[in-house]
């Protein structure tokens, strides 16, 4: 059975947090906030190489070509790269094989189900970052059972196989730690 | 990586818990899901929306869309329809997989490496256009307008067409629907009808179907197919001349494997045989032509027998094609075809072609050449405006236009070269609409050089096509199927049936999904950008569309509640008009230093070990548009060779081998296809599909499937009349396992 303690009030911050570093880094990313909170979780996971890791990549530049840097590697890891598009951030791709295919629909549904809609329709419903914050939402509304159920019967499924995607397409050390955190706190545990 | 700490501990480290207040200032700053009310599961209802025009080919049939909640899953012809009616084709079907690629574009990109090797970065729009507003007004401001060029295609493609045209002031574009494709035909009938022929023949009507190279079947345009299936299905004789046996020729009364390149020939034989037995249409040539007895000692020498040598053709066989035409005028189809930039000689056989159906008096009759009487509605665009001739590269010094016959728009290598040479003027911006002029243009290292040697280039796509490498901005377009679009006109499919006319305009059967805009949206930012804003004729798409319709009396409104087609009591179609005439002799022509009746020119044959390249359609793909299509892509992943059976067994090929190519001029393909051996091919001619063997990785699925023809097709035939190029003057050996082979006689 899923380990996540049920009652814990920090996971739907941590799932919303990693949504937000899912956002494209433009000029509004919070990107100062974002390193300084990385640097912390990889001290409290004592993951101390990504630490210093990270660390390097944010002393080495300006602020101005690590948001660039960030943005080539964004556009290369999920949007579009001339040596193929890493792991696009839609659960669809790895199921169907499409964009807002079938089981988009049925991760739109599975929101409304609970009560929530998508409010953007240029975007596809399947999002990684949409998904994590419909898992904030059902702790935050005291719904952990319905997220555990989410988390195995719909999540899981395709993260394991973006995850594996990703892992493959020498990531950059920022998304590599993201990406990480996110299969750490969506993983089951070993009892 | 190594988290060392188990999760259940990290979750409830106090050191986590001090930071929740830091990291929720981040994690609530923007949220996509809102509350809404609770749907149980199941209540979602399938919704039909109307108002679809496909773009998955040219032919653009009327669609419906099969909507799920907010996903399109089906397309459907729409049953209003009077032209495709119920029925699309597999490509049509196949636009749910267009539109849902995960490959294609889905935010402005700015190429950070190299051209040919890009780096992209997603970038805003206002930052988009913040930099093609500086980088094409910098060219623009030190080169004149002249400066830039444009290689623009289809239906999204005319708006800012004519702006960069009629606004910017560039004369510098070059469609390939014109210059690779039907320009010459079209300016080939000009020349001898006034009117450019389209595919307008009733073979549902006809009592012989003629077609000259043309592959329907393989070749499908829905209301076309249906067009000529009824003629065969009433009894038509299908008369084919064709080096392949194409599916055409598979339900032919009459295969002619006729030796490449003479196909004017062939026809100038029959010409001259008509007119010499008298069997030609006599009133029809007495009142609505003009010429015979020029064209008559024009096409003197072109004998059966001298015919059938250069063509390498039972005469009897170019005999009883020719009476069976006679004996059947006028009521025969003779095809004017659609991609007929063949060979470089191309003008004469499209006139020899109209000036023969004069003879069988086949225009506006049944079964013949014959356009249905369309409704009209106004074109809106952008104001016109005269370019200045001295910067037409198409006028010589003395005035005089080099390519009298050109299609609208430049000849291509006229751009190309001036751009790579700079004279008589540098050319140092580019914008490519819509086309991949390196899967379209001959010789593909020139239009490389051209593009490596502009100070900016701009392409807007839908998708990542091969010359998307080459941007420096590169925008993604809303497909037909996300925006208001093209008005589609025309009449109902069989011309004997009740008299109908017909007018729908594209609306979206989806939102543009991530940031994709349309064509409007995109020409009016830059328009602005470049300070051309006060001239913008349309605020959007919707309006321009809705403003067009008001001609007609219509609306998008109203043709929504009439379901996306509004269908009107039509004309007669089988009248003549009074002044049209064909003109058999064209003194215009020959003043141009042309030959002013029809005339064969040789064209190259193939070197010793080599076959000629011929490439066409396929019934899944349309040319490198659909490469990338998974759907299609399944259906039909490389584009065979076709060869010999004689000559493969010679060279000790057999079905399902692997072979790449090599050229005249020792291009090789970088990828390899299947061999197809086939006694349906003549021994001096090799045959594939075009639009295979993408070099773009972004095209997961059309990345190095079959070989590219067009990279193979580096030496360009340009037609002296209308400066189009021809593409069957490309010869190839084979490469198995490594070893080149040499293609016995």
């Amino acid at each position: 059975m899923p380990t996540i303690k049920m009652d814990s009030k920090i996971l739907p911050i941590l799932y919303r947090f990693c949504g937000q570093a899912l956002r494209y880094p433009d000029s509004g990313w919070p990107m100062a906030d974002l390193q300084t909170r990385f640097q912390e979780i990889l001290t409290i996971v004592k993951a101390d190489e990504e630490g210093q890791e990270l660390s390097r990549f944010f002393a080495a530049e300006k602020e101005e070509s690590i948001l660039e840097t960030l943005q080539i590697e964004y556009t290369r890891l999920f949007i579009n790269s001339y040596g193929g598009v890493v792991a696009p951030l839609y659960a669809s791709v790895y199921i169907d094989g499409i964009l807002w295919g079938a089981f988009s629909e049925t991760i739109r549904e599975r929101y409304l189900r609970s009560g929530y809609s998508p409010d953007d329709t240029n975007e596809p419903p399947d999002h990684l970052a949409t998904q994590l914050e419909f898992l904030a939402l059902l702790h935050e509304s005291g719904r952990p059972t319905e997220a555990e159920q989410f988390l195995a019967q719909s999540f899981r499924p395709w993260f394991s196989r973006f995850y594996q995607r990703f892992s493959a397409g020498n990531p950059h050390i920022f998304y590599r730690v993201l990406v990480e955190l996110i299969d750490y706190l969506t993983l089951e545990e070993e009892p | 990586m190594a988290f060392k700490l188990t999760r259940r501990t990290f979750l409830q480290s106090a050191a986590l818990a001090a930071m929740s207040a830091p990291l929720a200032k981040i994690a609530y700053a923007e949220s996509t899901l809102a509350p809404a009310a609770l749907e149980a599961k199941g209540t979602f209802a399938d919704e039909t929306v109307c108002g679809g025009i496909c773009e998955m080919c040219f032919w653009r049939c009327q669609i419906i869309g099969k909507k799920r909640g907010d996903r399109l899953v089906k397309l459907e012809g729409n049953p209003k329809s009077i032209d495709n009616g119920a029925a699309i084709c597999a490509r049509g079907n196949a636009g749910i997989q267009m539109l849902y690629d995960p490959d294609r574009l889905k935010y402005p990109l700015k190429n950070t490496g190299e051209r040919g090797k890009p780096v992209w970065k997603r970038i805003s729009w206002d930052e988009a256009f913040a930099e093609i507003g500086e980088k094409l007004g910098a060219a623009i401001k030190k080169y004149g307008a002249h400066g830039l060029c444009m290689f623009p295609h289809g239906a999204s493609a005319k708006y800012p067409m004519q702006f960069f045209d009629n606004i910017v002031g560039t004369p510098n574009i070059s469609e390939a629907s014109f210059f690779q494709c039907r320009g010459v035909r079209d300016t080939a009938y000009m020349s001898s009808t006034s009117i450019p022929p389209n595919e307008s023949v009733d073979m549902a009507n006809a009592k012989v179907i003629f077609l000259l190279g043309s592959h329907l079947g393989e070749n499908i345009h829905v209301s076309h197919i249906k067009n000529y299936i009824q003629g065969l299905q009433n009894g038509a004789k299908l008369i084919v001349v064709d080096p392949r046996y194409s599916a055409a020729a598979a339900k032919s009364d009459v295969w002619l494997a006729i030796k490449p390149g003479t196909d004017t020939a062939f026809l100038l034989a029959m010409i001259n045989y008509l007119i010499e037995k008298k069997k030609y249409q006599a009133d029809f040539v007495e009142n609505h032509t003009a010429g015979l007895d020029e064209l008559t000692v024009g096409v003197r020498e072109w004998t059966l027998a001298r015919a059938a040598a250069e063509c390498d053709l039972p005469a009897e066989k170019i005999q009883l094609v020719a009476d069976m035409l006679a004996e059947n005028a006028p009521n025969v189809s003779l095809h004017p075809g659609r991609h007929v930039s063949w060979y470089g000689n191309d003008f004469q056989r499209q006139r020899a072609l109209a000036c023969l159906t004069a003879l069988l008096g086949a225009y506006y009759v049944r079964g013949g050449w014959c356009p249905g009487k369309a409704p009209k509605v106004e074109e809106i665009g952008w104001a016109k405006s005269e370019h200045d001739e001295k910067f037409d590269l198409n006028i010589k010094e003395d005035g005089k236009r080099k390519y009298p016959f050109s299609p609208p728009g430049t000849p291509t290598d006229l751009i190309r070269d001036t751009a790579i040479s700079g004279n008589p003027y540098p050319i140092k911006a580019c914008v490519i609409w819509g086309q991949n002029p390196i899967q379209t243009i001959p010789d593909q290292e020139k239009t490389k050089n051209m593009l490596k040697q502009m100070d900016f280039v701009l392409c807007v796509d839908i998708q990542p096509t091969d010359i998307t490498m080459w941007a420096d901005i590169l925008l993604p377009q809303a497909s037909y199927l996300e925006r208001y679009d093209l008005i589609k006109t025309g009449v109902q499919w069989n011309l004997a049936d009740k008299h109908q006319q017909y007018i729908a305009a594209r609306m979206p059967l989806s939102p543009p999904l991530f940031e994709r805009k349309d064509q409007v949206f995109i020409t009016n930012a830059i328009a602005k950008a470049l300070g051309h804003g006060d001239k913008i004729p349309a605020e959007s798409l919707e309006q321009l569309v809705d403003k067009s319709l008001a001609a007609a009396g219509l609306s998008l409104s109203q043709l929504k509640k009439e379901d996306g087609i509004h269908i009107q009591d039509g004309k007669d179609p089988f009248v003549i008009p009074e002044d049209f005439e064909v003109l058999l002799f064209n003194e215009e022509i020959a003043d141009a230093g042309f030959p002013g009746v029809p005339t064969y020119i040789p064209v190259p044959q193939p070197p010793p070990g080599f076959a000629r390249l011929v490439y066409g359609r396929v019934q899944v793909h349309t040319f490198n548009r659909t490469q990338n299509n998974a759907w299609l892509h399944q259906e039909m992943p490389v584009n065979p060779l076709w060869i010999n059976d004689e000559t493969a067994a010679k060279l000790g090929l057999k079905d399902g081998d692997t072979v790449g190519f090599v050229n005249q001029d020792g291009v090789k393909s970088p990828t390899t296809t299947i061999v197809k051996a086939t006694p349906g091919i003549r021994k001096d001619v090799v045959y594939m599909a075009h639009g295979y063997g993408s070099k773009n990785p972004l095209l997961t699925v059309g990345v190095g499937a079959g070989v590219d023809d067009t990279q193979l097709i580096s030496k360009a035939s340009v037609d002296p009349e209308s400066g189009t190029h021809g593409m069957r003057n490309n010869f190839v050996q084979l490469i198995k396992d490594g070893k080149t082979l040499d293609i016995p006689a």
